[in-house]
């Protein structure tokens, strides 16, 4: 069923739009189809398919109707409140078709139902309904599963894609590079080879490698910056030997470390000490940065975009799931960023 | 013609005075490394042409440019940065040149000669659609012709007076023309009314009293002047005092 959810919470389909009603028509057609092969002694087969068809399809369209009329209230219920209300709908509809069709049963030449018939007759189809519901609940319930798992895949990405080079930073080292040129060549040399790091690690596919190697990544970027902050920039960092080789997400720390010089050094007059530490702490990779925080530049820039935090913050949950952490502690002087590893995951990314 | 280079970075302000030293008929007078010391030497030196960065610590380039733009005769100014989409429009806009960092030397030498003095309106509009709006970290005042920077963390209060509003420092205090009003917007975050009259520092604010005359006034910091709060005020600025007290 070609179905869309305008609600994040709701898994009932949108049965508003025509194009899943047709396809609800359709389905049920096919039902119907089925029902009417399966062996029976009473009628011909095509009186059977009429029947059955008119049947279902009188009580799919209810049903489709009532959805959408509830659905805005629907989405905004719990799962569980969902699934039993929309199921005494179903129950309801299935009800009010069988009572018409039992009392038209002579018109529609099922002759005259005894009591006891009767009451069969509505047993028998709120049981079927009741099935195919819970059939067709479990099948919403996986495609709207599947959909927000995929949106939220796909949102990572693209802010991955996003969020990796500032532009400004991206200019600002070509103009340091343009102004070294002349001045002192050997440093911009340097300067084009850290640059080129950083664009590669960026520009590559891989979701992660070792510690160092992301290390070295905040480094050649922390280089550049120094070409251009000079004294403003000084730089403790304070590393575990032993957990070099342990595997991170790609660009986990160089983000955070450009935010920190964005938000930190930059915008202060005599600049400040950028903290960057690693260190394995009970079955668990911590990696730290933070910065100093003035308060007046608190108050005005700090609500700047928190791009780089949500995307590591996105990948982290999708390569660990809920046994990674992401802490952001904003004090009145420092602002610190720590990130939790687990050294023994089990993969919970598919 | 006389320029005056401002940028933080000491490698972007090498550049750009060896770029403008190698145009015909444009000199450099001097470089400035934040929006302070530009002020000064656009005072001392009287450059023609100002090339600012937008992007400094401190006091930023636009709003050193509104500073510059109180002097008797204000230097044009050329803005310089390195990316920042959103602003660059409203620069574009306004009919403001900037130039695009690295800068080339063609289009230096274009925006230099046609450099313009730039307008109050110019000015206003794009500091207010900058990427960060940010308001002034000083306020500029004018005493007998030389322009002073006073920081506005070391503001303890504004106080209006028929035409003209006094500003109190915790060592001196001066008149400046601009209004009440117009102040408490721009710095409502920083600043409470406490009456009609008067706009006082939140963080400079330590306690209330009553005067002989048993009207409610409040103690500043550093200072022994105390001002009264008006009965419309009070509530609001006893909720103040409160809220401050308990955050330090």
């Amino acid at each position: 069923m070609s179905v869309e959810s305008n609600d994040e919470r709701g898994f009932i389909p949108n049965f508003c739009d025509v194009g899943s009603v047709f396809m609800l028509v359709l389905l049920v057609e096919l039902l119907s189809l089925l029902l009417a092969l399966a062996p029976s002694n009473s009628q011909g087969f095509w009186d059977r398919l009429a029947l059955i068809s008119l049947f279902a399809q009188w009580l799919a369209l209810l049903n489709a109707s009532l959805l959408c009329g509830l659905k805005n209230w629907l989405n905004r219920q719990t799962v569980l409140m969902c699934t039993l209300i929309s199921l005494l709908i179903m129950w309801l509809a299935t009800l009010l078709v069988s009572g018409l069709v039992l009392h038209f049963s002579v018109l529609l030449g099922l002759g005259s139902f005894s009591e006891q018939g009767q009451l069969y007759f509505v047993l028998r189809n709120l049981a079927i309904s009741g099935l195919l519901y819970a059939v067709m609940l479990r099948y919403f319930y996986v495609q709207h599963q599947w959909r927000s798992n995929l949106q939220a895949q796909s949102h990572a990405q693209i802010q991955a894609l996003k969020a990796r080079i500032r532009p400004h930073f991206l200019f600002n080292s070509m103009n340091t590079i343009a102004s070294l040129v002349r001045i002192d060549a050997d440093k911009a040399e340097k300067a084009v080879e850290d640059l080129s790091d950083l664009f590669r690690a960026s520009l590559q596919d891989e979701t992660s490698h070792t510690l160092r190697d992301e290390l070295e990544l905040t480094a050649s970027y922390l280089d550049i910056e120094h070409l251009r902050l000079g004294e403003r920039l000084s730089v403790d960092w304070q590393l575990d030997e032993a957990a070099m080789d342990i595997e991170v997400p790609a660009l986990c720390l160089q983000p955070l470390a450009e935010n920190a010089i964005y938000h930190g050094i930059e915008p202060v007059p005599e600049g400040g000490e950028l903290k960057i530490t690693s260190h394995l702490d009970n079955n668990r990779l911590c990696l730290i940065v933070s910065n100093p925080l003035r308060e007046a530049n608190a108050m005005s820039r700090h609500q700047g975009n928190h791009m780089a935090q949500a995307n590591i913050k996105t990948r982290l949950s999708l390569m660990y799931g809920d046994q990674a952490e992401f802490i952001i502690k904003a004090e009145p002087h420092r602002y610190t960023i720590s990130i939790g590893i687990p050294l023994n995951h089990e993969n919970t990314s598919c | 013609m006389k320029i005056l280079v401002v940028d933080d970075e000491s490698l972007a302000r090498q550049r750009l005075v060896g770029l403008v030293q190698g145009l015909d008929g444009f000199d450099v007078c001097g470089n400035a490394s934040n929006g302070e010391d530009a002020l000064k030497m656009s005072q001392e030196l009287k450059p023609d042409v100002v090339l600012l960065d937008i992007r400094m610590p401190g006091m930023d380039g636009i709003e050193t440019a509104h500073h510059m733009n109180l002097l008797s005769k204000p230097p044009a100014i050329v803005f310089t940065t390195a990316f920042s989409e959103h602003a660059l429009k409203a620069f574009e806009t306004h009919a403001v040149d900037y130039l695009l960092k690295p800068i080339k030397q063609e289009r230096l030498q274009e925006a230099l000669q046609a450099a313009v003095r730039l307008t109050r309106p110019q000015l206003e509009q794009i500091r207010q659609l900058n990427d960060e709006p940010r308001v002034r970290t000083h306020i500029c005042v004018k005493t007998r012709g030389k322009l002073e920077l006073v920081p506005i963390e070391t503001i303890r209060y504004f106080l209006a007076d028929h035409k003209y509003v006094t500003l109190r420092t915790d060592d001196h205090e001066c008149l400046i023309e601009e209004s009440l009003k117009s102040l408490e917007n721009e710095l409502n975050h920083l600043f409470t009314r406490i009456h009609r009259n008067a706009l006082v520092a939140n963080h400079h604010m330590t306690g209330l009293e009553k005067n002989s005359e048993g009207h409610c006034v409040v103690t500043l910091d550093g200072i022994d002047d105390r001002l009264e709060i008006s009965r419309r005020h009070l509530p609001y600025v006893r909720k103040k005092i409160k809220n401050l007290s308990t955050y330090k």
